[in-house]
């Protein structure tokens, strides 16, 4: 990670977690504090907007002052503001972003804007300030599927991507499938440390295909016809953890495979895990076995910047205030992914954070 | 026929202000429909992902695609705060997986498409109706597109 001079504060409201941290130039995390809103919105059996933008609303100047209490820097001496502005819930990120427009203004520190994936991104260098480039970087949580080739913080290619369901979608739709808790994913992961993975052998939807793009709608329809036929015909003999091992086992060898082959076919020999799923056991213990046969470094962030979080937004903010890609006053939000942007090796004035 | 193909078979009886209104329980073909329109409009397939978690989905072509999914969503008030009415007076084409959670607020006249799992593996059905003038005239152009392949057996179109 390059080194810059100073404190940056990172701010994140793209979707269900306030977050809020200070971080070093040189990547230290001073301070990363976090309101789950998962208590919200368990109820609910998944995010709602609107309690979303409001909870935001409530929390952010709290934690705010809560991240620069901890750090022991005043506003004053930030050397920048890094704020999520997409893609994301719009309510919920315009929250974050006047906030940290208002911040910026009063106190007359720069701003800079950061898209929640090149943060996700930068927590790979955040965990590990030895990370090596280039490097291919799979990012997997409830909305998106990426294999980002990253050449240096700031500059990537996405190379491979899912053509339909994101990983944590699959594993939140299976576990309502399987009637588990929202949020899905950790449900799955504790019930399957009991089962057997290979129980069921469920299809791991383009494993074999020479392209980079992974699939997960086959693989729910197929626990769906497994659970109807279960109910057709009476009973089984799998139980509910072994159900979970097996549906895990066949998301975990597609993200592990395709992330290993994309790193052979790209010539990199280090590779990453970030984003929610990340977080999940048996895809850390797998990758890690495989990778290391293969002879490729695996850098696996720790669960608490995989999950959403405001560090690895302050991480990414550090380039752009390095590359002075400031934000104007008028910056905005954006929703959805901007692919046609996204998808072009980024020159190095272009700012996507910052449209 | 096949779900995608539905899809793409779809796209070329759409007019810009098109609203389909899609309903049907997880891995019925939704998002493999909208991925199939998706294609017929021009959008590169790749690109075309369920919008569960990000909810909105935009997608630039000549007549765009705003592609909306409303499964983590379950009150009426949790989906106005998405201000969704805008975008059924844009010249957009709108798609709405699991519109059944917005029932009243669904606009007059609106593409009604229902999906259901066969009775074997790998079957689905679709019932498809129209619920005013447009969206009455859109199947009868869908009907007269597919009446030319008499071997379509898919989908079930009524009025």
């Amino acid at each position: 990670m390059q080194t810059f001079q100073g404190a940056i504060l990172g701010i994140e409201t793209s979707c269900d977690e306030t977050a809020v941290a200070v971080l070093e130039g040189n990547g230290g995390i001073l301070a990363n504090v976090l309101d789950s809103q998962i208590d919200v919105h368990v109820s609910y059996g998944g995010v709602v907007p609107e309690l979303a933008s409001r909870r935001h609303m409530e929390r952010l100047e709290h934690l705010t002052q809560e991240a620069l209490k901890q750090a022991q820097i005043p506003l004053s001496q930030l050397q920048g503001i890094a704020v999520t502005n997409g893609p994301g819930l719009v309510g919920a990120l315009i929250v974050g972003v006047n906030f940290a427009k208002a911040l910026a203004y009063a106190s007359g520190v720069s701003l800079v804007t950061v898209n929640h994936l090149e943060g996700h991104l930068a927590s790979a260098w955040l965990a590990d300030p030895g990370f090596t480039f280039p490097a291919l970087v799979l990012i997997a949580s409830g909305g998106h599927t990426h294999l980002a080739l990253v050449s240096e913080p700031g500059t990537y290619q996405f190379i491979g991507w899912t053509i339909d369901d994101a990983a944590g979608e699959a594993f939140d739709k299976g576990a309502k499938m399987l009637g588990l808790p929202y949020p899905g994913g950790p449900a799955i992961d504790r019930l399957a440390q009991k089962g057997s993975a290979r129980a069921v052998s469920f299809p791991r939807p383009n494993l074999h295909s020479q392209d980079l793009q992974f699939s997960f709608s086959g693989l729910k329809t197929s626990l769906l016809y497994y659970l109807r036929d279960v109910q057709k015909t009476g009973h089984t003999k799998v139980g509910v953890e072994d159900l979970a091992a097996s549906y895990q086992e066949a998301i975990v060898d597609v993200l592990c495979e395709k992330l290993l082959q994309g790193a052979r076919q790209s010539l990199v020999r280090s590779v990453a895990v970030v984003g929610g799923v990340a977080a999940n056991s048996r895809l850390r213990e797998k990758l890690t076995e495989r990778a290391r046969t293969q002879g490729i470094s695996v850098v696996l962030p720790p669960r608490s910047l995989c999950t959403d979080n405001a560090a690895m937004i302050a991480a990414a903010g550090v380039e752009k205030l390095r590359r002075k890609e400031f934000a104007s006053w008028d910056v905005e939000v954006f929703s959805t992914l901007q692919w046609k942007t996204l998808l072009k090796k980024r020159a190095d004035h272009a700012g996507v954070g910052t449209v | 026929m096949k779900t995608l193909e539905l899809g793409q078979q779809i796209a070329k009886i759409l007019t810009g202000g098109s609203i389909l209104a899609l309903t049907g329980e997880l891995g019925s073909g939704k998002t493999q429909f909208t991925r199939g329109v998706g294609i017929g409009l021009g959008i590169p397939e790749e690109h075309i992902t369920s919008p569960t978690f990000t909810l909105i989905q935009e997608y630039p072509a000549t007549i765009p695609l705003i592609h909306i999914d409303l499964y983590r969503l379950e009150t009426h008030a949790d989906i106005q705060s998405l201000g969704l009415s805008e975008y059924f007076q844009t010249p957009y084409i709108v798609i709405i997986e699991w519109a059944d959670r917005m029932q009243r607020a669904l606009p007059s006249d609106s593409l009604r498409l229902q999906f259901s799992h066969g009775e074997h593996h790998e079957v689905r059905v679709v019932d498809i109706q129209g619920t005013g003038s447009k969206s009455r005239e859109s199947v009868n152009r869908l009907n007269a597109l597919l009446s030319q392949n008499p071997d379509n057996d898919f989908p079930r179109i009524s009025r």
